[in-house]
């Protein structure tokens, strides 16, 4: 008996080994920083990445022209390093010959790697870097879910617009690379469209040690509002400085760094009250018939990986949906040829769908047109919408309470 | 063997020049990344190899001769070639001004200097806006194709190998390793050890100047924080390491090796490569202290002893 259900066992197992072997599968390359500078931020995209293939596996594989292949995901660590980015394009378009390939993190990696892709005729949407030199170069092949920097930051401005009494100045710093120098030229031009006073405005080393001596100028100014360009780091220093010299702005936000889970986990009690940039909430009434509702995607994700998604993995999974969308809709099965990839930079170009992560509409230049910024607060250690007002699942508390009165 | 070292080059560079014509795809990319960085550590190796003088700063060289070239082809219209000259030019003379204050400092101070001017020049960048485009960087708007690069960085890479080749055994070797030795005793026998000095660090740096604008031109955009980052400095100090110091193929083997092993290991084991490629530097260090082609001469050497 026992010997019998071995050899079921082991009639299944080969069974369904063949039948695996029979589809071919889209063989996916991603060039991303998992050491260096951004090494966390890289490993995100991975994990959304994988979260995206592992969904789309599950139910088959990608659908088209009336059959399913799997997909295989192929992951370099590009050391956040430019030239080894561009020269891993290169090895997977080559050596590994793979099918289509998906963008990394970092602007200044995916402006390299992108450059290769665009020569070798492959589509790159990519759902983490948003610096607006991407989009200037007039390329073809380059397509990115997220907005661009100086537009990502619009909604954190805008937010104190609503609250009361209206404050009137406002200082901005921020580490002196690509994205965040971009978010402070954006925090710039819609502070004077909304009619606040910029009193300073200050770029520094991303690898500052005294934090104090910048915040002390700024404290100086007295400004009502703190907007910093950052990435994690900068803005996980900038608030322990903020509270080391007990600085009081009445509010403070963020370009990037709180939609992470590490943020709030890392700051406890004191990251209440910080706003912070962000292009994606679970409450968004978003869906697609992949990952149900923004909300679904955000219960499945953490079950998956036991944390919720920043805005950035859902970017990126948003960006390899619209690809996967495009290959379905055009009827491309692996492996995929030169002739194809051409037609889904075209389809590309043209697609204009909702997802769980919201619109995307990729238009002329590769930048998401439709996609509206959001800002989030941490109310009670949660990160709640508070902009735009007809998404918004709470009120903007503002001003924010000195650090002498906080509980 | 020694007399005929230079035709050995020559056929091994003629080779490496007609690969081309026989292979394609993904070896060319790899090895035009390896020639560029036996180009820069076979620069820093000319200096700091042979005179002991340890250069961290020589990202500094690759950064200007980045934004020297940027800004001249972007806001003056130039072609790349003579802005690339011109850029080569550019660090030769900044090494020229550099070098002749800091190389009056002994050793560590020198180490110290060079890295302080990196970062100095790194905010230089940064703050400079109207002409760097400071933080947000600058694109490129001219580039060659790959093949070209292959020719042009094995020919850079050949005459930084072939500059130490001549040098090795000329006045000016013989004069930069009796200061790595001893300098006062150098100087006592009638060298002049502070030009010395100043002209390995320029020859060095021209041709830091000439491959980081071309390779700037090749990636076809640049930051401050990326053209300028220490690791670049620190990747030619360990791949000289590696391949040994103050030795003429050094630079070669160790470029060439570190290149390989993190290809290979990198394709293989995503998220271990990088211990192991750091367990493998420790233990080169440790086994062959002249690195890995001292190494192998010291058994060609015995061999033939036995013989």
């Amino acid at each position: 008996m026992k010997k019998l259900g071995l050899l079921v066992m082991i009639g299944l197992v080969l069974g369904i080994w063949s039948f695996n072997s029979e589809a071919a599968s889209f063989r996916i390359g991603v060039a991303v920083p998992l050491t260096g500078t951004f090494g966390k931020d890289g490993a995100l995209v991975k994990d959304a990445y994988t979260f995206w293939a592992e969904t789309i596996n599950a139910k088959g594989g990608i659908a088209s022209k009336g059959q399913k292949s799997p997909v295989e995901l192929i992951f370099y660590d590009d050391q956040s390093d430019p030239q080894m980015s561009a020269k891993l394009v290169e090895k997977l378009v080559k050596e590994d010959k793979v099918d289509l390939i998906l963008g990394g993190f970092g602007s200044s990696q995916v402006m390299a790697a992108s450059a290769v892709s665009e020569r070798l005729k492959f589509p790159m949407v990519c759902g983490s870097a948003s610096s607006n030199a991407l989009f200037e170069r007039k390329f073809k092949y380059y397509f990115s879910t997220l907005g661009k920097a100086t537009e990502e930051i619009r909604g954190v401005v805008e937010v104190f617009t609503m609250v009361q009494p209206k404050p009137k100045t406002m200082a901005i710093v921020g580490a002196n690379i690509p994205f965040t120098a971009q978010a402070c030229d954006g925090y710039e031009m819609y502070a004077k469209k909304f009619g606040f006073t910029v009193v300073h405005k200050e770029l520094f080393p991303l690898n500052l040690q005294d934090y104090n001596t910048l915040l002390q100028k700024v404290k100086a100014k007295n400004p009502d509002v703190l907007l910093v360009g950052s990435h994690m780091a900068v803005a996980l220093r900038t608030m322990k400085a903020m509270k080391e010299i007990d600085f009081n702005p009445k509010a403070v936000a963020f370009s990037y760094g709180p939609t992470v889970p590490a943020f709030a986990q890392g700051l406890g009690k004191d990251a209440e009250y910080v706003f912070a940039a962000s292009e994606w909430t679970p409450n968004l009434p978003y869906k697609d018939a992949f990952f149900g509702t923004a909300a679904d995607l955000n219960k499945a994700y953490h079950k998956r990986f036991n944390r919720f998604p920043d805005y950035v993995e859902v970017a990126s999974i948003g960006g390899a949906l619209a690809q996967q969308i495009s290959i379905q809709e055009l009827g491309i099965i692996p492996p995929v040829k030169e002739e194809d990839r051409v037609k889904l930079m075209e389809k590309l170009h043209k697609i204009n769908i909702m997802t769980s992560y919201g619109q995307i509409n990729f238009g002329e230049d590769g930048a998401n047109a439709e996609h509206p910024p959001v800002a989030v607060q941490i109310q009670g250690g949660k990160l709640i919408n508070v902009y735009p007002r007809e998404a918004a699942e709470g009120k903007p508390l503002y001003p924010m309470p000195a650090w002498g009165e906080r509980k | 063997m020694k007399k005929y070292g230079w035709l050995i080059g020559l056929g091994a560079v003629g080779l490496l020049a007609c690969l081309p014509f026989f292979k394609s795809g993904y070896a060319i990319n790899f090895l035009l990344i390896v020639f560029y960085w036996i180009g820069l550590t076979g620069c820093w190796n000319f200096m700091s190899g042979y005179t002991g003088y340890i250069d961290f700063g020589s990202v500094t060289y690759v950064g200007v001769g980045s934004y020297v070239a940027g800004v001249l082809t972007l806001k003056a219209g130039l072609p790349l070639f003579p802005a690339v000259l011109l850029a080569g030019l550019a660090t030769f003379l900044l090494a020229l001004m550099v070098g002749w204050p800091t190389l009056k400092l002994r050793g560590a101070y020198f180490a110290i200097a060079t890295f302080a001017l990196a970062e100095a020049l790194k905010q230089v960048c940064e703050e400079w806006n109207s002409l760097t485009g400071g933080g947000s960087g600058l694109t490129y708007s001219l580039r060659l194709d790959d093949l070209t690069y292959y020719w042009i960085y094995l020919g850079l890479a050949a005459g930084v190998v072939g500059m130490t080749f001549f040098t090795d055994r000329s006045k000016m070797g013989y004069a930069m390793k009796a200061i790595h030795q001893d300098e006062q005793a150098a100087a006592r026998v009638g060298i002049n050890t502070h030009w010395i000095k100043i002209r390995a660090y320029g020859q060095s740096a021209f041709f830091m100047g000439l491959l980081g604008s071309l390779e700037a031109s090749r990636l076809g955009y640049i930051t401050p924080v990326d053209v300028f980052n220490v690791h670049i400095t620190i990747k030619m100090v360990i791949m000289s390491l590696l391949g040994g110091m103050g030795t003429i193929l050094g630079p070669v083997i160790g470029a060439g090796f570190l290149q390989v092993i993190e290809d290979v290991l990198g394709t293989s084991f995503l998220n271990w490569y990088l211990v192991f490629i750091g367990v493998i530097i420790i233990l080169v260090i440790m086994f062959m202290p002249k690195g890995i082609s001292g190494a192998i001469s010291q058994r060609v050497a015995r061999l033939l002893r036995k013989s």
